[in-house]
């Protein structure tokens, strides 16, 4: 029996030598390494060799199964964490910046000369947190109107031509919509993919108020917007209804996205960002157009972009800084730039002519409509008073609740604002030090 | 060293990695938990952690989330006596002598030996409004008996969502475990007590009245108990994979509820405050259940 236990705690010693053994080093063939919390995109591969051609002392290494959010706050915490870690919204950042493991890297931008000021001016607002910066985005971008050519030629609706108003873009998308040969289901949609925030930007409206100190979904902006959204649906049937959305997504087979039914022309126009280039391109059936979104008073749509954060703890931070370097270098944005994964974050690259005619594919004729979007564009609105998530899962309930037309948008929003709104509160009142912060921004608010 | 000191210390030796392992990776996690219920843990550094004493338990108890959400798990849980009657159903059948039984009673088991997920990405597809089988089914009846009613958008109407759940719950416990159960402890009552009720007169439903069911009291018993705790805590998987807990929230259960505060909100004390008031709840069942089960199923324990 001893001799059983004896062999059992051989056996362990030597499988945790191996462990530690084939456990990756930091060092590597004499360079260090830098951990990349990031997503396993094809394009990964050759930012690598970009960064390590730029950095010969540094070695790039991607950690794709890390990116979840507590696995990431409690490896940081504990010294352990990845040295880059990227946020995919603004409401990552701030829960990352609330958890308190993202380094300020202000000092060193400036002296490096990786500030805001050479990035598209709303990405400000994505790196930024109370005038102090946390990171430098990756691949920014507005959301655009993509609308399949073949379509509108069977319809014989002219292709949209730069602005368009909300109105306008209804009798299109209504025009777009076709019965099936049985007439009980649709062949096309005229439009998926709407968003409910940028339709309250475009009205005019916000959600919340400046300072963030309340949330404004029951003015009459987000009202009206959310009643245009739920009769594209409902009223126009335009857009697919929850269950048809569904049961297109079945009929497809190729998933839920609305990339993939757009893809397989089940949709006259989409929602969405220059990223879905990458699939588009190798679809040589598909004709595709650019154009802006619509609106109603205020041109307005979201800027979408990843931020690269640098962990507060990292041993070795001065090396992983180097990343934000490599993000607004040339090389990089131009790899961001004629692979369509969204736009470089330095904008003079996108206005090189580089930019707006990629050789290998000169049917793409709309770079200048990416451009002149980012004009417009505003980072998705969140307060410093309330956890993002808890705001956002308050949020889509209500949308649930519109959608199911168990609520009048009227009551939606306003049931939603009241509930983001005690929220807040007890958000305040249970953070040590926030009220002195909140009621001078209530005043300001006033 | 005496024999009797050896023995012990290589039945030490041979508890020792199973008790190491427990108390790291289940008892002290447990009382850790226990002891963060009672404060404001944030997994952050912007907010220190502070004994709170019963602030969780109080903002939990009066927050309508808690007891919608416990009203959504107990709605759930109305399936789980069809559920056991239906393996017990299943189990009588199955028991029978018959040629391939063996397949079949593989066929019946096969859903709970298959993962989780993909039976609901299954049944997500099987609830498909205007496509799933479902509903096709449905419509064909309703047109045949002249009917031309809407068929149910089942998992994303706010009414059919928690009974589409419950129905395939209903489905996955028939042919589960409980089945399983059922059979082994109708192979263990003794032919002779069917013989005898045969000799008295006895017709199958007597003799399932007055054979069958009291000797299956004890597997009875275990069924209930364990499928009340099980119910108590399940409903997670489900609402993450066919639902995400939509929609609005109409199909989060405490389990989900424990998650979405732990790792969508980071209120891990309050999270960990759920998860106690979970446990006195299930603890209380139990209770309940042994107090009164055991006379009920006439069990001795």
């Amino acid at each position: 029996m001893k001799k059983f236990f004896l062999g059992v705690f051989i056996l362990l010693v030597c499988l945790s030598v191996i462990a530690q053994a084939t456990k990756p080093k930091r060092q590597f063939a004499g360079k260090t390494r830098i951990i990349w919390t990031t997503d396993n995109n094809p394009a990964r591969e050759q930012q690598i060799a970009i960064f390590d051609r730029q950095f010969p002392h540094l070695k790039l290494s991607i950690d794709p199964t890390n990116n979840d959010m507590s696995k990431i706050i409690v490896q940081t915490l504990a010294g352990i964490g990845p040295d880059v870690i990227d946020c995919y919204n603004r409401m990552q950042l701030m829960t990352y910046y609330q958890a308190g493991i993202l380094a300020d890297i202000t000092d060193m931008a400036q002296k490096a000369g990786t500030t805001p000021d050479i990035c598209w001016k709303s990405a400000r607002e994505n790196m930024m947190i109370n005038g102090r910066q946390y990171g430098f985005p990756t691949n920014p971008g507005p959301w655009v109107i993509f609308y399949n050519k073949d379509i509108f030629d069977r319809c014989h609706v002219p292709y949209p031509k730069g602005d368009w108003t909300w109105d306008e873009f209804v009798e299109v998308a209504k025009k777009l919509t076709i019965k099936g040969p049985d007439s009980r289901r649709n062949e096309t949609f005229g439009v998926m993919g709407y968003d409910l925030q940028e339709a309250i930007w475009q009205n005019g409206g916000h959600f919340y108020s400046p300072k963030g100190t309340r949330c404004t979904l029951d003015q009459p902006a987000a009202i009206q917007a959310a009643q245009w959204l739920i009769d594209l649906q409902f009223e126009h049937k335009c857009a697919p209804s929850p269950s048809e959305e569904e049961s297109m997504a079945a009929a497809g087979g190729w998933g839920q996205g609305v990339i993939t039914l757009f893809d397989a022309g089940r949709l006259g126009m989409i929602r969405y960002g220059r990223w879905g280039l990458i699939v588009w391109r190798k679809n040589p059936k598909i004709r595709i157009g650019v154009a802006p979104l619509p609106y109603r008073r205020e041109k307005a749509t979201t800027f979408v972009t990843r931020i690269s954060t640098l962990n507060k703890k990292s041993l070795y931070m001065r090396e992983a800084f180097n990343f934000m370097k490599f993000l607004a270098s040339e090389d990089y944005g131009n790899q961001i730039n004629d692979s369509a994964d969204n736009l470089a974050p330095v904008k003079r690259l996108c206005y090189l002519p580089r930019f707006m005619k990629n050789p290998e594919y000169p049917q793409e004729d709309y770079n200048d409509v990416f451009r002149q979007e980012m004009k417009c564009a505003r980072s998705i609105e969140v307060s410093p008073f309330v956890n993002p998530f808890v705001a956002d899962r308050i949020y889509r309930r209500y949308i649930d609740l519109m959608r199911n037309q168990s609520m009048t948008p009227v009551e939606a929003m306003q049931g939603a604002a009241k509930e983001i709104n005690a929220a807040i509160a007890d958000y305040v009142k249970k953070t040590p030090g926030l009220q002195a912060e909140y009621d001078k921004a209530v005043a300001e608010d006033k | 060293m005496t024999r009797r000191e050896n023995d012990w210390r290589t039945a030490l030796m041979f508890l020792a990695p199973n008790f190491l392992g427990f108390m790291a990776f289940m008892a002290l996690p447990i009382l850790f938990s226990l002891i963060m219920a009672f404060t404001n843990w944030q997994m952050t550094e912007k907010v220190p952690l502070q004994f709170v004493g019963f602030e969780n338990l109080h903002s939990l108890l009066t927050e309508p989330r808690f007891w919608k959400f416990l009203g959504n798990t107990l709605y759930l849980m109305m399936g789980i006596p069809v559920g056991i009657a239906g393996s017990l159903f299943l189990a009588i059948i199955l028991s029978k002598k018959l040629r391939g039984i063996v397949a079949f009673r593989t066929m019946f088991y096969l859903p709970t030996i298959t993962s989780g997920v993909a039976l609901f990405i299954l049944w997500k597809a099987i609830y498909n409004p205007e496509f799933g089988p479902l509903n096709t089914a449905l419509a064909g009846i309703f047109d045949a008996l002249g009917l031309h009613a809407k068929m149910p958008d089942w998992l994303l109407s706010i009414a059919w969502a928690k009974p589409a759940i419950m129905l395939m719950g209903i489905w996955t416990a028939v042919g589960g475990t409980n089945m399983l159960l059922y059979l082994a402890g109708i192979s263990n009552v003794p032919p002779e007590l069917y013989e005898a009720a045969e000799i008295d007169g006895a017709g199958r439903w007597a003799m399932f009245r007055h054979v069958t069911w009291p000797q299956l009291a004890p597997t009875t018993f275990f069924i209930v108990v364990m499928s009340a705790i099980g119910g108590l805590q399940g409903g997670f998987e489900q609402a993450r994979v066919m639902t995400g807990g939509g929609p609005a929230e109409s199909t989060i259960t405490l389990g989900y509820f424990i998650y979405q505060k732990g790792f969508e909100e980071y209120q891990l004390g309050y999270a960990s405050a759920i998860a106690w008031v979970m446990f006195v709840m299930i603890f209380a069942l139990t209770l309940v259940n042994w107090k009164f089960g055991k006379s009920a199923f006439d069990v001795e324990v």
